[in-house]
């Protein structure tokens, strides 16, 4: 076992207790910070784990035609991959064909916040009239990134879809040959690479994103499978995309009368197997479950 | 200090302390004119004209010449005026005159100095009339030195009565002021503390026998006019300059030293008058009805060239002008009327984007080839108007020539073979935009050539005998370097570029006179292309600046490889680096620093340097441009805007508000304000403009020289096309279109936005125009939220104090729709 797997463990081991969930607005390097009109950075934490999500919204190009658009950035806690970068955008919006990058976001739209056992972020977003909130937070009792999305009109919504966008496992070039060997392990069922997009049904309350290819020790620059779960008693479908290829995404389009869309992301800063990563999320299953109408009261 | 600024500061320190005279004898200074050639030395002792500032000599000319002429053309005596001055300048002393009969005055003197055409330069040989007009020869002889030029006064038919007042031929007083330049060490930069009138004490010339005259005919420049120059100083800037040191047209050789002439004439409104019931014939009329007759200014009106009877007519005119000896001038207004030798036809200044008509149509005068040329769309109609006209001529005025342009959309030669076959009195004069600002970029060269190259075979082997030259209009970076390129675009245009007219269009009415080094060499190559630019600028950075002159050697130098870069290369980015903008404003420092603060050379500095920090910076705000982007609220259903001129209301309090800012990317000076202020719906956009100023609003006056504000608006991100909309103060208002994709088309004014609404409302120091464009009648839907447009918004205050702002950078250009900015049609609340 290697040193940093030590580590690992000792984490899981001394987080065993739940600590305050914590959510302040933070200052890190921003890449290519001249490009960006704003960029507002936030640290979502707890002794479980911890989250940084930057929200900018891009200038227009100089010269060649690109107007400015807005993205949500996930850069912690694992640096690289998972939900985080390379990835620009791991999350997309959509409402009546309206994309969120597309958004009059304007920096007062956000609002930090704590209540009892949770702590987050709201963004007020307005889809041509259509006022939605977006919530991401952590519990004290969990490790995972959990968000929502709450329609806040009395009518409803037609059209709305989102999009989440993940880099599983990273290999290094060797592993490469012969293509990836993507996976996703939900409580039913274990997926496989495919062509073709695979339907979710609501028995995959979270998808474990991961390679076959990726086994420990490995080089440094590993790393390990990511999570994403999500309730479907507002979804009019949900299915996976995980060809042979760099980029996974999950897709869900949301019933019209939808009122409030719930999801978690995890990814930990640590390096772990895939069989690790499932055995942690087996044992610690209150951990990864969504709790209903916690936070919506928020 | 680097190597070359310390070696630069030691060279400058030693020409202030080293003798004048002791390197002003030669004939080989290469910061003067290049002498021509040289003649036969006469065999005599050095000439001591002056020996610790006393002098033995006399000027000598002949007092009776140039009787009955105008000043301008009274080379000999303005030649013996300049010459005097400079001794007194320079030595302090009055220089006697004597009469060229006066055998006894002459005997008291050891020396005589001899000006212009006598007995006495008749005697030494010299030929002045078998010299080029203009030119000049200076030799010296045992008893003294003589120039004699070939002037127009000399010869017995040189003038008309119906020549232009500018014409002249003053050989004589250009020699002088080589003369002055050459020994004595003149030099004339700008008006008041640029002139360099040096102390000399001793002034010995050695034998020396030499020739010059101009390469360029026509050197005019109307700016260089004591009038013109008063208007363009601030006095106390450099000095406050007499009215009789504001001589730059001489010193400058600056000159019309032809009958050839060549511009937009007949002027419209006078050819009109002339005949009140002809406007309907004169004037080009659209298919959509619209007269091009303009009675308040000249750009507007258009000759209908495809009439050949308004040819008739304009030569009828002539016969009748040349039959009175000029008295029946009237078509003419008193511009460009016809002289000795030529008939000058040019259209009015307007760029006729599209033109149609029954003859048109009927003679295939636009060929395929050629439509949408934004260079030679109409040049098959311009050529047979002009051979219709020169060949009338050779009928009804043998002799005399035909003077036309090629501008605009008929730059370019004909195709029609039977348009290729110029009358042989027909003279070209061309416009080729891009010289000399783009002399080093290949493209530019090549087409410039092949245009120039078509001229000549249609010529018949005869180049296009003039040229319009172009600086830059409000680029200080490239104004500043323009007028060092015009000696290398008669290099490089050669043979087939004509020596009889170069104009060089200064923009801004006046000259400005902090860039004066652009200009004085400028005038320097029209004279001789030859002239060296380098050693000339060398040689005077520390006769003005003292220990300054290697800083600004280099900062002149930086601007001039910068430009010659990106001319080149337009799209290169990294030319003006922050690097070499940083190296920039250092220098300026560096040269402030070492000067003494009540100096003149820091006089001189501080007038030099006055606009280049803000230059610098915009140039730096341009190298960081990032587009505005503007939020266009959305108009609720339940509101409405009434299109009154009066933003009352309650909307127009939620729209946001657009910064304006200052088009060439300065710091603004924010002496108007103006808040623009946009909202939309699912039919158009509303926009409405409050300024706080009393506009300026004449209706004798066209909406471009009355308070006006301009929308451009281009759809989407793909910039294929524009609209642009502009309206005045008293509500005259313009629109028109631009397709840029898939093939770039010229400007239509002609179009209109079927819907376009506005109204103007002057009130207690303000002014407002709100308006209703359309997306119907830009043939769009409406845009989907959150969607962006390019757009650019501009003031145009023309009330005092001036003031031009502008939404996004315009660089001068509003149509540069590379530098729009953004707008945003945001959703509904």
């Amino acid at each position: 076992m290697t040193a940093m797997r030590w580590f690992f463990l000792l984490i899981l081991l001394a987080s065993w207790s739940v600590s305050a969930s914590e959510a302040t607005w933070c200052s890190n390097h921003v890449y290519r910070k001249q490009d960006l009109a704003w960029v507002k950075q936030i640290r979502i934490s707890n002794n479980l784990n911890h989250y940084r999500l930057d929200f900018q919204l891009s200038k227009p190009n100089t010269m060649h035609g690109k107007a400015p658009s807005f993205m949500i950035l996930m850069r912690e806690p694992s640096q690289k991959f998972g939900f985080s970068a390379p990835l620009w955008n791991f999350m997309h919006i959509s409402v009546n064909d309206i994309p969120i990058s597309c958004l009059d976001v304007k920096e007062t739209d956000f609002s930090l916040w704590k209540k009892d056992d949770a702590a987050g972020v709201d963004l007020a977003l307005n889809f041509d009239g259509v006022k939605m909130i977006l919530r991401f937070f952590m519990r004290d009792d969990s490790p995972v990134l959990w968000g929502m999305l709450e329609n806040k009109n009395s009518l409803s919504v037609s059209g709305t879809s989102v999009q989440f966008y993940a880099i599983p496992s990273f290999l290094p070039g060797s592993r490469l040959e012969g293509g990836y060997g993507r996976f996703a392990i939900t409580p039913a069922r274990t997926v496989g690479m495919s062509r073709r997009d695979v339907s979710l049904t609501p028995d995959d309350k979270y998808l474990l994103l991961g390679d076959e290819k990726y086994k420990l020790p490995d080089v440094k620059n590993s790393a390990g499978p990511c999570l994403l779960a999500f309730s479907y008693d507002e979804l009019a479908f949900a299915s996976l995309s995980m060809p042979d290829s760099y980029m996974s995404k999950i897709s869900v389009t949301l019933k019209n009368d939808f009122k409030c869309f719930k999801f978690g992301l995890w990814e930990t800063e640590g390096i772990y197997t895939n069989q690790e990563a499932a055995e942690y999320i087996g044992k610690n299953p209150e951990r990864f479950r969504l709790k209903e109408n916690r936070v919506n009261e928020k | 200090m680097n190597r070359v600024s310390l070696v630069s500061v030691v060279s400058a320190a030693l020409c202030a302390v080293v003798p004048f005279f002791s390197s002003a004898q030669d004939l080989n200074n290469p910061a003067l004119n290049p002498v021509r050639r040289t003649g036969e030395l006469s065999k005599h002792d050095p000439i001591p004209l002056l020996a610790n500032k006393k002098s033995n000599f006399a000027i000598v000319y002949d007092f009776n010449s140039e009787k009955d002429l105008s000043s301008l053309r009274k080379s000999i005596h303005n030649g013996v005026n300049a010459l005097q001055k400079a001794f007194r300048n320079c030595a302090g002393i009055d220089v006697p005159l004597l009469d060229a009969s006066d055998v006894e005055g002459q005997k008291k003197y050891r020396f005589l100095f001899l000006i212009g055409k006598s007995a006495i330069t008749d005697s030494l040989g010299m030929k002045p009339l078998e010299l080029p007009p203009e030119g000049f020869e200076i030799k010296t002889f045992e008893k003294g030195i003589a120039i004699v030029g070939h002037d127009g006064s000399i010869e017995s038919d040189a003038y008309s009565k119906i020549d232009s007042d500018r014409y002249s031929i003053n050989g004589t007083q250009n020699g002088v002021y080589d003369f002055i330049e050459r020994f004595m060490g003149v030099r004339f930069y700008y008006p008041g503390i640029g002139t360099i009138w040096p102390e000399v004490s001793e002034l010995s010339v050695p034998p020396l026998h030499y020739y010059d005259w101009p390469e360029i005919k026509n050197r005019y420049q109307y700016l260089l006019s004591c009038g013109n120059i008063k208007k363009s100083l601030q006095n106390e800037d450099v000095g406050n300059p007499q009215d009789a040191d504001l001589g730059f047209e001489e010193y400058w050789r600056s000159a019309v030293g032809t009958r050839y002439q060549s511009s937009h004439a007949p002027v419209p409104q006078a050819w009109l008058k002339a005949h009140p019931d002809k406007a309907d014939m004169m004037f080009y009329r659209a298919r959509n009805g619209r007269l091009y007759y303009e009675p308040r200014q000249n750009t507007g009106n258009y000759i209908d060239v495809t009439n050949l009877d308004v040819a008739d007519l304009f030569i009828q005119d002539c016969v009748k002008y040349y039959a009175t000896n000029g008295k029946d001038c009237g078509p003419w207004g008193g511009r460009f009327t016809p002289n000795p030798l030529y008939v000058t036809f040019g259209q009015a200044d307007t760029f006729m984007s599209f033109m149609d008509n029954d003859t048109i149509e009927k003679l295939k005068l636009i060929p395929e080839s050629r439509k949408n040329s934004r260079t030679g769309m109409l040049s098959d109609v311009y050529a047979r108007f002009y051979i219709a006209m020169g060949r009338e001529i050779e009928k009804s005025l043998p002799g005399k020539r035909l003077t036309v342009i090629a501008y605009h959309n008929y730059l370019e030669a004909p195709v029609n073979p039977e348009y290729r076959k110029f009358p042989e009195n027909i003279d070209v004069q061309i416009c080729i935009y891009g010289m000399p600002l783009y002399i080093n970029n290949q493209e530019t060269v090549k087409t410039s050539l092949g245009i120039l190259k078509d001229w000549y075979e249609v010529l018949g082997g005869r180049p296009a005998v003039g040229m319009w030259l172009y600086t830059a209009n409000s680029d200080l970076f490239a104004r500043a370097v323009s007028g060092l390129l015009v000696g290398d675009v008669q290099k490089t245009l050669g043979k087939y570029m004509g020596k009889e007219n170069l104009f060089l269009d200064l923009y801004n009415n006046k000259v400005d006179w902090d860039l004066y080094s652009s200009w004085y060499v400028a005038y320097r190559s029209l004279w001789n292309p030859d002239f060296d630019i380098k050693a000339a600028l060398h040689e005077h950075w520390p006769l003005l600046y003292g220990n300054a002159a290697p800083y600004l050697e280099e900062f002149s130098s930086i601007l001039i490889d910068s430009w010659k870069k990106q001319s080149a290369d337009p799209e290169n980015k990294k030319v003006y680096t922050p690097a070499v903008l940083d190296r920039l404003e250092k220098l300026l420092a560096d040269a402030e620093r070492s000067l003494a603060p009540d100096s003149i050379q820091m006089k001189r500095f501080k007038f030099f340097a006055k606009r280049w920090p803000a230059a610098i910076s915009a140039k730096r705000k341009i190298l960081f441009f990032e587009k505005p982007v503007y939020g266009i609220k959305f108009l609720k259903d339940s509101d409405s805007v009434n299109i009154d001129g009066k933003i009352t209301e309650p909307c127009w309090s939620v729209a946001n508000v657009m910064k304006m800012n200052n088009p060439m990317g300065e710091e603004p000076k924010r002496k108007i304000s103006v808040a623009p202020r946009f909202l939309w719906n699912k039919d158009g956009i509303y926009a409405a403009f409050v300024t706080d100023a009393v506009p300026f609003a004449d209706k004798n006056k066209t909406l471009w020289n009355n308070s006006n504000v301009e929308m451009f608006f281009s759809s989407g991100l793909d910039l294929n096309d524009y609209f642009h909309f502009a309206v005045d103060a008293l509500g005259q208002v313009a629109c028109g279109q631009r397709t840029l994709k898939p093939v770039d088309t010229p400007y239509n004014g002609n179009w209109k936005c079927p819907g376009f609404r506005y109204a103007v409302s002057i009130d207690s120091g303000k002014w407002c125009v709100e308006a209703f464009i359309p997306f119907s009648g830009l043939e769009l839907a409406a845009p989907k939220p959150y969607s962006c447009w390019y757009a650019n918004f501009i003031l145009n205050e023309k009330s005092e104090p001036e003031e031009y702002l502008s939404y996004s950078l315009t660089l001068g250009n509003n149509h540069n729709v590379k530098y729009y900015g953004l707008i945003k049609f945001l959703g509904k609340e």
